[in-house]
């Protein structure tokens, strides 16, 4: 990457700039600019540049699209800045694109005030083509010209003084990533812009005709020639949007308009595309005169290309790029998460120390702030998850990797562009069910989503560990894997097949239809800004708090009830009169001093775990546990494990922890208690191990593939906007978890194991 | 031919678009306009999809749409 020229603060002005508001009547709310552009043109880094931190997320009305606003501060006054999102077209294709239209034009509310178009100076033809559009609707408007960097660095020149003649409204250079420019682009926006100067495209001679026979009427309609001119590419364009354009026409003027459409057809003019090609036109006679390019050179940009592409190499990369992500989330957020665990521990001391014993205490100590710490034990490994998610984004190398896996992710029935949700759910479903927002086709995006839980997240790791540890340690597969590495391999697999497997049958079922066209643009490398990075991996570390946070503290403390309650309950031993046996027996043989203290200690330890073992075991939560047991008796599971299976909604890790309550298992940091507590424990009935390899099995396999995650479904129903999709998903994964771990178990059971 | 049978490093001039209307409209809106010169740069690993310069920058599509881009080598 070449470094930055000097920054070219200057404004090319093409008419003198307009009153920025009468100081005698300030307005009465801020002016509303909009920030419209291309995909990947550095919007969203000079959105950062031009608000600060003065920023908030918001949906547009009635859509899961983002709509980032900010204010900004222009030598006229502070202004409302909308960060609208990247678009090819006015003419839209996809949900996005049609928020974009109808912000620009005002459709439901007061047009904006200015829109300020960003285009990319390394390629200005097609970020052209968007800016004429924007230019047409009339609105005042400005262009940044960014990556000016860029494009002086591969020596491409725009004459920006020429370009702001032909458009008519103000062009001012920018480098979103260094800021560069910024400060001359608000002094453009608070001088209120221009409306756009150039010339109307000029259609092919029939289309042209057909337009002159309709101006007259649409004129009449619309109030103003120049107004009807804008709505033609509507009326001569595609069969949907005409169709959507009919309906509000007069019956009369809709059959002439369609039968000018048919006369187009005819004379073999594309009534679809037409609009598009005489707007290309006048985009490639407008960059003919502004920019000078050299001839294009194996630049490092196509050696980088030919490495990430590569049949092999690309693979690899690829390979590596994944590596480091998991190493990532599973190794280097290791120190911060468990500082959130320390920070907690220390608080439920704190807590346990200053509150009288009791229920209250209880409360606080096991419920609430372990369903805080719930929370936010993830939030490290996702905010580091979501900074290598932008900097892969900002970089442009997630493009290619899309690009590589399109026909590989096209056998379940998905985009190219599926793979980040997918890759992100081994952090945690959440994150990767938002991220799915990226892809555009509504089939893809609920089939990925559908996809994403079954990929084995951060949560089921513990579980993964402690069964893994105590029944599959010792001895190796194929010579060189130890049997547990096996099994946690095998655990990762069956999720993926699982969740491809859903995917590709939704999309040849509820989800039919064939698949979207890829229409992927391969961005220029670059290097990403730490700000925007930063800024955004904040962002969405947030959105996940705020999403999952309220659902996992809900039903931390629901379970927390369950749990707990009911207290009057008649106990089968007297634990008093065990502590005051066990204190006299201590006392009677050991002397006095640190030894004694310590005996007691451990006794008091004990019996304690006992009895919270009991009364787990009758609690509501226990009693579930009991009820369960006929269903999941088949799956080799006995009521014990049905105990935590409940507690595991709250998160799946919790299942341990039940477990270590359930077995009275002593919580001595490394699970060695529960793992042999767990490998002691015999079914009176057959006089065989509870927990056998073969329900070690089941177990996992149950894990792998139930839903048992309240706030997954939580954030499903809110990105989907119906419960139809996250209570499907419920029942369609517990019942593969059950119909699976049956078929293990009992298919084991049969032979012997 | 088409797009899709497009020599590698072959340059082609766009002559008619063949596929749906929506598919028309917004490949011409990236570019693909009948009578500019697109490149094939590569396909991917697995033969789909392929990348083109189009317009001084890079865009991927899959064999099915380029099959319905009508060109001629220029």
């Amino acid at each position: 990457m070449k470094p930055c020229h000097d920054a070219d603060g200057a404004v090319a002005t093409a008419a003198p700039p307009r009153e920025a508001g009468s100081p005698a009547a300030p307005p009465p709310r801020l002016r509303r600019v909009l920030l419209a552009g291309n995909p990947n043109v550095g919007k969203s880094s000079l959105f950062n540049r031009m608000t600060g931190l003065h920023q908030k997320v918001t949906n547009f009305p009635g859509v899961t699209v983002e709509r980032k606003v900010g204010r900004a501060v222009t030598p006229a006054g502070p202004v409302e800045v909308v960060d609208l999102p990247g678009s090819y077209s006015l003419a839209p294709h996809t949900i996005e694109e049609r928020v974009v239209r109808d912000e620009i034009r005002g459709a439901d509310g007061p047009p904006p005030d200015l829109v300020v178009v960003v285009a990319d100076a390394t390629n200005l033809a097609r970020n052209l083509f968007f800016a004429l559009q924007v230019l047409e609707t009339g609105v005042p408007a400005v262009v940044a010209l960014n990556c000016a960097d860029a494009a002086r660095g591969e020596g491409i020149s725009v004459d920006a003084a020429a370009l702001a003649r032909l458009l008519g409204v103000p062009v001012v250079p920018t480098v979103g990533r260094t800021g560069e420019g910024v400060d001359a682009l608000l002094r453009a926006v608070g001088e209120g812009g221009a409306v756009g100067t150039a010339p109307a495209p000029r259609w092919r001679p029939e289309a042209e005709a057909a337009a002159a026979m309709l101006a007259g009427p649409l004129a009449e309609r619309f109030g103003g020639r120049e107004e009807a001119r804008r709505r033609l590419p509507e009326i001569l364009g595609s069969e949907g949007r005409f169709a959507e354009m009919a309906a509000g026409l007069p019956p009369d003027l809709a059959d002439r308009a369609r039968r000018e459409r048919a006369h187009l057809a005819a004379r073999g003019v594309d009534a679809a595309t037409a609009s598009a090609e005489a707007r290309y036109a006048l985009v490639d006679s407008i960059a003919a005169e502004v920019v000078h390019a050299p001839v294009a050179t194996l630049s490092w940009r196509e050696r980088l290309d030919r490495l990430f592409t590569h049949r092999i190499l690309g693979t690899l990369v690829l390979l590596g790029v994944f590596a480091l992500l998991f190493q990532a989330v599973f190794a280097w957020s290791g120190p911060l998460m468990d500082g959130v665990d320390a920070i907690f521990g220390w608080l439920g001391g704190r807590a346990a120390a200053w509150m009288a014993p009791g229920l209250a205490r209880d409360f606080v100590v096991d419920g609430l702030l372990a369903g805080f710490s719930g929370v936010l034990v993830f939030v490290p490994q996702i905010a580091v998850l979501f900074v290598l998610i932008e900097v892969l984004d900002d970089s442009g190398y997630l493009a290619r990797a899309a690009f590589l896996l399109d026909r590989l992710m096209g056998k379940a029935g998905l985009p190219g562009r599926a793979f980040l949700p997918l890759v992100s759910s081994f952090a945690c479903a959440i994150p990767g069910i938002l991220a799915t927002r990226s892809i555009k086709d509504p089939r893809d995006r609920f089939a990925t989503i559908c996809a994403a839980p079954f990929m084995s997240c951060s949560a089921r790791l513990p579980v993964y560990a402690m069964v893994i540890g105590a029944l599959f340690s010792g001895g190796t597969v194929l010579g060189f894997l130890s049997t547990g590495a096996a099994v946690m391999i095998a655990m990762y697999l069956v999720g993926i097949a699982a969740g491809l497997a859903t995917a590709g049958v939704l999309r040849r079922t509820i989800l039919k239809g064939g698949r979207s066209p890829l229409l992927l643009e391969l961005p220029a490398y670059r290097l990403p800004s730490p700000r925007s990075v930063l800024l955004e991996a904040g962002r969405r570390t947030w959105l996940f708090v705020s999403r999952a946070g309220p659902a996992i503290l809900a039903v931390a403390v629901v379970l927390w009830c369950l749990a707990t309650f009911p207290r009057d309950v008649p106990l089968e031993k007297d634990y008093g009169a065990m502590r005051r046996e066990a204190a006299a027996s201590v006392h009677s043989s050991a002397p006095a001093g640190p030894d004694r203290e310590a005996a007691l200690k451990a006794e008091e330890g004990r019996i304690a775990r006992l009895e919270a073992s009991e009364r787990l075991s009758k609690s509501y939560a226990g009693r579930l546990g009991h009820l369960m047991e006929p269903v999941i008796r088949p799956l080799g599971f006995d009521w014990k494990m049905g105990i935590g299976l409940v507690a595991a909604f709250a998160a799946r890790e919790v299942f341990v922890s039940t477990l270590g309550v359930v077995y009275a298992a002593g919580d001595d940091g490394e699970g060695t208690s529960l793992r042999e507590a767990i490998r002691r424990d015999v079914d009176p009935a057959t006089g065989r191990p509870v927990f056998r390899p073969l329900v070690g099995l089941s177990l996992l396999v149950f894990f792998v593939l139930a839903m048992q995650c309240f706030s997954t479904l939580a954030v499903v129903r809110r990105e989907t906007g119906s419960w139809k999709w996250p209570l499907g998903m419920l029942a369609w994964m517990t019942s593969l978890a059950w119909l699976a771990s049956f078929a293990v178990f009992q298919v084991g059971s049969a032979l012997g194991y | 031919m088409t797009l899709q049978e497009t020599p590698l490093g072959g340059a082609s001039r766009i002559r008619r678009l063949t596929g749906d209307p929506a598919l028309r409209e917004r490949l011409v809106e990236l570019g693909l306009s009948p009578g500019s010169v697109v490149r094939l740069l590569r396909r991917a690993p697995l033969g789909d999809p392929l990348e083109f310069q189009v317009r001084g920058y890079r865009l991927a599509i899959r064999g099915d749409e380029a099959a319905s881009v009508e060109a001629e080598p220029a």
